[in-house]
């Protein structure tokens, strides 16, 4: 181990690494701009010097690419070593007048002023001749498919003879990298690099293929989206791989079926929203500032893609009005859902206050069918928007949402008034109605569960027995079962949980007395019975007399795995299998009994 | 025979009679849904809880005609939604075959139906009752087999 100093701090670090990563380990920060961990270091901004006071040759060096040796003592922000980034800052800034990460590290050191002409146009670009670009696509990427062009003021990051390029994958790992932003690969890559919507965030940003899925994702890890990294569609790049200090990148890990034996399912699969935009009449899909009530809750998030500052999808200016429109799709018998989608209510409220969080001096409408705010303190906080003036709510429908200029206009009923109004707003927001994810149909069908005319699962008894199914063993919670708020699926998954370990903890199990029983006597063996059981629960059995003779062969039904269908009573020749508690003698007498 | 039958309508005392075998988990988890609902429906029909359509023997259906039924319904879950997977494909089978067979019996194969209703379509179930009920009127009261009886045919 390689002992030095830095700041006056004792630091130990392994041979070959450098006065960079040395200070990381002692917790001193040192700028960095062409410096990237993966990348070979080339020393090449020069924003990363120290000084080497004792124990070297002393003077100035790039701790990015300087390797730590024993006994060195360093300054990382001594006077001169603050000259030297400055100057660099002046000159950087020189060049890239209008690239903000050298306005903001100029700033931070306190440059005000610069002594050189700002160069402005082709040469005065915000590319500070790092090179690490060019280091990454020949080093790490390998496919070498841009380069330094030119020498002196003319020198720049181009193509071999500034042509598109054919070797670029379209990796965009040089944009990635890039410590300005100058670098934009669809200037150079032979195939449009289609921008990848990120799902998480409604589509209204874009995503790279490796990725969270979202922020604070269980696990909270990257995945790579197949279809469209690089690597699985031309073999090169495996930038991500050198990247990782980690060495976490498999791309030999393949999706993989996992079969295990279980005791109880919990279904909850949830809900997606409907599309809004079979009602054209809101111009879904037609106006960028109509949109649907869970993008305008990504536009809001801190998380989401603006970072929670709420602008105009068409101009990118806050909106000053604002209408929310309830019951799209939902309560609607003709060419919609006739359910409540329960939630809408209360989210929306929720997105008034939220609203007038972001746009102080903004006005909302909220147009509304009835206020649905059944559950603890709902109705006090619906109360609360209106009292405190964060919404104006008015009792109708909207027929119609047009644009006049930059505004919209929605055209609707306030029925409580009697008066037909018209509303200039720069935002609407539907509320659509929800409904079960999609597949949820192959999934019951696997699970044996019921579902309804919308897909929502059914439980066993609609009071009774809410958070059971009809199939043994599957529990339902959350909106697979019908629209729900928050509390309730939290409630009703706590019930389908304590269900599922209710029905696993004991030693044995209780199951219905109504299974399948053989007359061995009359059996004839000629398993039709088998071949209509849907549960394998029928096989042969062999009857033997006291010396081990076979007498002959029968059909034998195992009672663990019969579940009473009674499709083999039905089918046997001989009448040999009966169904207990539907014999067919007690079939017979249920019939008699009606007409006597 | 539809002649002689539609005579018959002329007796006011006659009340159709409907036999219906559902299965457990759908048709007749509908039919409940059906009353709890309060979906009314005609009283004619009277119902035979079995585990599953696929429990469908066709003797059934001729004992239901030969103690007097005018018509006779088997209702199970809709085909792909069976609770034991296939019972009421191999229903549909069996059952289909059997209508074929049904005029060889003397018995009009309208008397005869087949519906899937599952558990949430109360509503469904009313319909189809008083839809049946109003078809049963129209054909009138099965009287073959008491005919038979009546001239000592059978027994």
């Amino acid at each position: 181990m390689i002992k030095l100093t830095i700041d006056g701090q004792q630091v130990e670090v392994e041979p070959g690494r450098t006065i960079l990563d040395a200070a990381k380990l002692a917790g001193r920060e040192i700028p960095t701009l062409c410096h990237h961990p993966a990348v070979p270091p080339a020393g090449a901004c020069r924003i990363c010097v120290v000084e080497i006071v004792a124990g070297g040759r002393p003077g100035l060096v790039p701790s990015c690419a300087y390797p730590a040796q024993d006994g060195m003592e360093i300054q990382t922000c001594s006077e001169r070593v603050l000259q030297s980034r400055r100057m660099t800052l002046q000159l950087l800034l020189a060049r890239s007048p209008g690239s903000e990460v050298i306005q903001e590290m100029a700033a931070e050191h306190g440059i005000k002023e610069i002594p050189f002409p700002k160069q402005t146009g082709e040469s005065g670009d915000d590319c500070i001749m790092c090179g690490l670009c060019v280091r990454l696509c020949q080093q790490i990427v390998g496919a070498s498919a841009i380069c330094f062009d030119g020498r002196g003021p003319d020198r720049k990051v181009s193509t071999p003879y500034a042509d598109r390029s054919d070797v670029c994958l379209g990796c965009g790992a040089c944009a990635f990298v890039c410590p300005t932003g100058a670098i934009d690969p669809a200037e150079y890559c032979p195939n449009p690099i289609e921008k990848i919507p990120n799902e998480f965030n409604c589509g209204l940003d874009s995503r790279t293929p490796i990725h969270l899925p979202f922020p604070q994702a269980v696990p909270n890890k990257p995945l790579i989206d197949r279809e469209n990294c690089i690597r699985f569609k031309t073999g090169g790049c495996g930038a991500c791989a050198d990247i990782c200090p980690a060495g976490a990148i498999n791309y030999d890990m393949t999706d993989e079926f996992v079969e295990e034996d279980v005791g109880a399912i919990i279904v909850a699969t949830g809900y997606e929203i409907m599309d809004p935009s079979v009602y054209e009449e809101y111009g879904y899909g037609r106006y960028p500032d109509v949109v649907t009530s869970l993008e305008f809750e990504r536009m809001v998030s801190a998380s989401g893609p603006s970072n929670g500052e709420l602008t105009r999808l068409s101009n990118g200016k806050p909106p000053k009005s604002i209408v929310f429109l309830q019951c799209i799709g939902s309560r609607r018998e003709k060419n919609g859902k006739p359910y409540c989608s329960k939630i809408c209510c209360m989210y929306t409220a929720k997105h008034t206050i939220l609203y007038k969080h972001k746009v102080h001096d903004g006005q909302a409408f909220v147009f509304f069918m009835d206020v649905r705010a059944g559950g603890k303190n709902y109705d006090q906080f619906v109360r609360r928007v209106v009292k405190e003036k964060q919404a104006t709510y008015l009792r109708g429908r909207v027929s119609k949402v047009y644009a006049r200029g930059d505004k919209l206009m929605v055209r609707g009923a306030d029925t409580l008034s009697g008066t037909q109004i018209e509303i200039a707003a720069e935002m609407v927001v539907l509320a659509p109605a929800l409904v079960p994810s999609s597949g949820i149909r192959d999934l019951s069908q696997k699970l044996r569960v019921g579902y309804d005319e919308h897909g929502f699962l059914l439980e066993a008894h609609p009071k009774l027995r809410p958070v059971d199914t009809n199939t043994a063993g599957v529990f339902l919670a959350g909106a697979c079962h019908s629209p729900k708020d928050i509390p309730e699926s939290v409630a009703q998954a706590g019930a389908a949980a304590s269900k599922a370990l209710g029905l696993i903890c004991h030693t044995r199990l209780s199951r219905e007395p109504t299974i399948g029983i053989v007359d061995e006597s009359s059996c004839n063996g000629c398993f039709e019975c088998e071949g209509v059981c849907a549960y394998g629960a029928i096989g042969p059995r062999e009857l033997t007399d006291k010396k081990g003779n076979l007498l002959a062969t029968v059909a034998f039904i195992n009672e663990g795995l019969c579940q009473g269908c009674g499709a083999c009573a039905a089918t046997c020749r001989s009448k040999s299998i009966e169904v207990q508690g539907y014999r067919d003698d007690q079939l017979f007498a249920a019939i008699n009994a009606i007409h006597r | 025979m539809i002649q002689q039958a539609s005579d018959s309508t002329d007796n006011s005392k006659w009340q159709p009679r409907i036999v219906a075998f559902l299965c457990n988990w759908c048709s007749y988890a509908g039919a409940d849904l059906a009353g709890m609902s309060r979906f009314a429906y005609p009283a004619a029909i009277k119902i035979v809880r079995l585990p599953c359509s696929g429990r469908v023997d066709p003797m059934f259906i001729i004992k239901s005609f030969e103690q007097g039924a005018d018509l006779v319904l088997v209702s199970g879950c809709h085909p792909g939604d069976c609770h034991y997977t296939s019972g009421n494909y191999h229903a549909r089978r069996k059952l289909l075959a059997f209508r074929e067979l049904m005029t060889f019996l003397g018995i009009d194969p309208r008397r005869f139906k087949i519906s899937w209703v599952s558990a949430a379509e109360g509503a469904k179930w009313s319909s189809l009752v008083k839809e049946i009920t109003a078809e049963v009127i129209a054909l009138g009261p099965f009287e073959n087999y008491s005919k038979l009886r009546a001239g000592g045919i059978a027994e």
